[in-house]
């Protein structure tokens, strides 16, 4: 997409950084860093942001926000993960919760590329004491982004 | 508390009120960021919305804290300190609670010298006492060299007596304990035998609820002056604070019959009757009497007879207990074969007698006196003449304060120049109750104890209602049962000792009501229930219930 079709985007704080249009980066949770103060983001960038805002959220976390989050990082910090194959069932499971969320909270009227359409895990890798998922998220106007999340688990 | 202190005591619907609010503003300063979902979303303004809903109900509870009808409404205003300063605007102010204090009795075997330490204590029914000064009974008053020093008394068995001041450990009416209850030293004493209350224990009180403190706010901003009926509660409340319930009986009302003394049975007005409760529980009140033998019987044995003036026992019930002065509770009584109530109009000096023709008007005031004849079935008369005197000990059940409360009341600068004011225990109906607890084998049962001081307090604080519920004593005693444990019926028995010394019976497992006996001044404005913990039976039964 051209630069020029992001004007008069309504736009969010990147609390998930270093997301390149193409190419395998790992994402650094950071609000600012030595560089900069603090970047802003929208399009499909913001929409992998909410959905790994959804996955990363225990649902039940947010008291006034019941509805909001997904049990994977409570599968992922009780032990429940010991193989691949826990980990992709326990993001299928996630996936219905996520799914609905951000679908609920998202309107016709918004941009298509910031609609959420679909997600799949594309990887897992379990290595010591931690999981790094390859996720590929995709937007209503069909534009796809694949991020990498480590995550520290017990195994 | 007055603040929140969890954010998660928030109400959810004001949280999203206020995060759709801030949402906004903050969308019409800056339409480019979006606030919809996302991050600025969930980690501003969400958080954002908890703190600027905390801090409108912080403000919202100071707001509603000076509102007593507000504070009633939501128990987590009901703060005391938020109470007390509210209610200092009604010139109210909290009656804290306050230990009880009584004399006991201590017996030992032989007259030695006996110590009893400071903080010595002694336990009856769960409830402690203790001893605020050191106490040394010596052998002869000649040995007593301080204000805490006590002589051994013989008791005339073998045993002998000494007293010493005992205060309640803990505050409350729990401390209230009758005379001649059994104290349990838990040090050793020199030589004991036994120890116990040598009357009833007084002055313990709860500190006063925020219910009760709000019944009083009418109280508080009135003018204290013998005028109308909340004027007069809070004249006579604030100079006698232990008055807990008082009814006042005036012109119109049919009880009122001191205001018909005219020749015409109509009433005049000018005269009122102020029906008081200064006690829980009336209080035993035990001294000495010399009573004159006027009688030698036929069986060796003879009749005594003595006076109460009206300043013995100023608006006392009844006698409960007449014996010997050596003779300990297990005695027991004389039968008294006579007592013969009459009035005492003799002018105290700065006071206004109030208007009294019959008996029954004084009965239960300060001026009633009784002259009482019982039969003495231990002293043989033989060697006796009648008019030979003798000493007893003597028991009564009284309200504290009447005759104070008279004086005040009679006295120039506060009594109403139109009339006069005639101050009177509250007619009681001593009641008494019986109930079985049943529970299955193994159940645990209450402790019955409890349940009796809880019925007690409920019902001594129930005023002048006229009507005593079983079923609000049903819930009362629920407070206290677990699992499968279930109450009876209650056998709930009435005894009201009218002014004209007649008793009333009554008896209910449902209701007991106060008859409307106008004529007798005995009705639900002049009559109080008093329930004593001895005087409830509780009984436990086993049932079957089979397992299913």
């Amino acid at each position: 997409m051209d630069i020029t079709q992001y004007i008069g985007r309504t736009v969010d704080v990147l609390a998930y950084r270093n997301g390149m249009p193409s190419g395998e980066v790992q994402l650094t949770a950071d609000l600012a860093d030595e560089l900069d103060s603090g970047q802003i983001g929208t399009g499909i960038q913001k929409l992998a942001q909410r959905f790994l805002l959804e996955l990363l959220t225990e649902k039940g976390s947010m008291i006034y926000l019941p509805t909001r989050g997904c049990d994977f990082m409570r599968q992922a910090r009780l032990g429940s993960w010991q193989t691949v194959m826990d980990i992709m069932s326990s993001f299928s499971a996630s996936l219905v919760d996520i799914k609905e969320n951000l679908i609920t909270e998202q309107s016709s009227s918004d941009p298509t590329d910031e609609q959420f359409s679909d997600a799949e895990l594309v990887n897992v890798t379990l290595n010591a004491g931690s999981a790094t998922i390859y996720v590929r998220v995709v937007s209503a106007a069909g534009t796809a982004r694949t991020f990498i999340t480590p995550i520290t688990v017990t195994l | 508390m007055l603040t929140v202190q969890n954010l998660a005591e928030l109400d959810t619907a004001k949280v999203t009120q206020t995060v759709e609010m801030i949402s906004s503003l903050l969308q019409e300063d800056n339409p480019t960021i979006d606030l919809k979902r996302g991050v600025l979303h969930d980690l501003l303004l969400y958080y954002s919305g908890i703190l600027a809903t905390a801090t409108q109900e912080n403000i919202d509870r100071v707001r509603r804290s000076s509102s007593m009808l507000a504070i009633s409404e939501d128990p987590t205003l009901a703060v005391d300190d938020v109470v007390d300063r509210v209610l200092s605007n009604y010139r109210i102010t909290r009656k804290t609670g306050a230990a009880a204090t009584g004399t006991a009795t201590i017996v030992v075997s032989a007259k030695e010298t006996v110590a009893v330490p400071v903080g010595a204590v002694f336990t009856t029914n769960g409830v402690s006492f203790k001893t605020l000064v050191p106490y040394t009974a010596v052998t002869s008053s000649a040995n007593a060299t301080s204000s805490s020093d006590r002589v051994l008394t013989a008791r005339g068995d073998g045993t002998y007596f000494f007293t010493i001041d005992l205060t309640a450990v803990d505050v409350g009416t729990s401390g209230l304990i009758k005379k001649d209850t059994l104290l349990v030293p838990s040090l050793s004493i020199l030589n004991f035998v036994k120890s116990y209350a040598a009357s009833d224990f007084v002055d313990g009180t709860d500190t006063e609820t925020n219910a009760q403190l709000v019944t009083r706010m009418n109280e508080g901003i009135a003018a204290k002056t013998l005028s109308n009926r909340v004027n007069m509660s809070a004249t006579i409340k604030e100079s006698f604070p232990t008055v807990t319930d008082l009814s006042i009986i005036g012109y119109g009302d049919e009880e009122m019959l001191r205001d018909q003394h005219s020749l015409f049975p109509v009433s005049g007005g000018g005269r009122v009757d102020v029906y008081v409760r200064t006690q829980q529980y009336p209080q035993l009140i035990g001294f000495t009497k010399t009573a004159i033998l006027v009688e030698k019987t036929s069986d060796g044995f003879g009749v005594w007879q003595f006076s109460l003036t009206r300043d013995d026992a100023p608006g006392f019930y009844d006698i409960t207990e007449i014996r010997p002065i050596d003779a300990d509770d297990a005695f027991g009584s004389f039968a008294i074969t006579s007592e013969i109530r009459s009035t005492n109009v003799a002018n105290i000096a700065g006071e206004l007698t109030p208007d009294l023709v019959t008996l029954a008007e004084s009965t239960y005031s300060r001026y009633q006196t009784a002259m009482v004849r019982f039969k003495d079935t231990e002293t043989s008369t033989a060697t006796l003449t009648v008019g030979d005197e003798k000493t007893y000990s003597v028991s009564v059940r009284a309200m504290e304060d009447i005759a104070a409360i008279q004086t005040s009341l009679g006295s120039r600068n506060v009594r109403n120049y139109a009339g006069d004011v005639l101050v009177k225990a509250a007619i009681p109906c001593f009641v008494s109750l019986g109930f079985t607890i049943q529970g299955k084998p193994g159940e645990n049962l209450p402790d019955a104890n409890s349940i009796k001081i809880a019925l007690a307090k409920y019902v001594n604080a129930l005023g002048f209602c006229g009507r005593l519920h079983a079923s609000a004593l049903s819930d009362v005693i629920h407070n206290y049962l677990s699992g499968k444990v279930a109450l009876s019926s209650i056998d709930m028995l009435g005894q009201i000792r009218r002014p004209d010394g007649t008793v009333k019976q009554l008896r209910s497992t449902e209701v007991l009501v106060i008859p409307n006996e106008a004529s007798n001044m005995v009705t639900a404005r002049t009559t109080i229930f008093m329930l004593d913990p001895s005087n409830i039976a509780i009984s436990a039964q086993t049932v079957n219930i089979p397992e299913i």
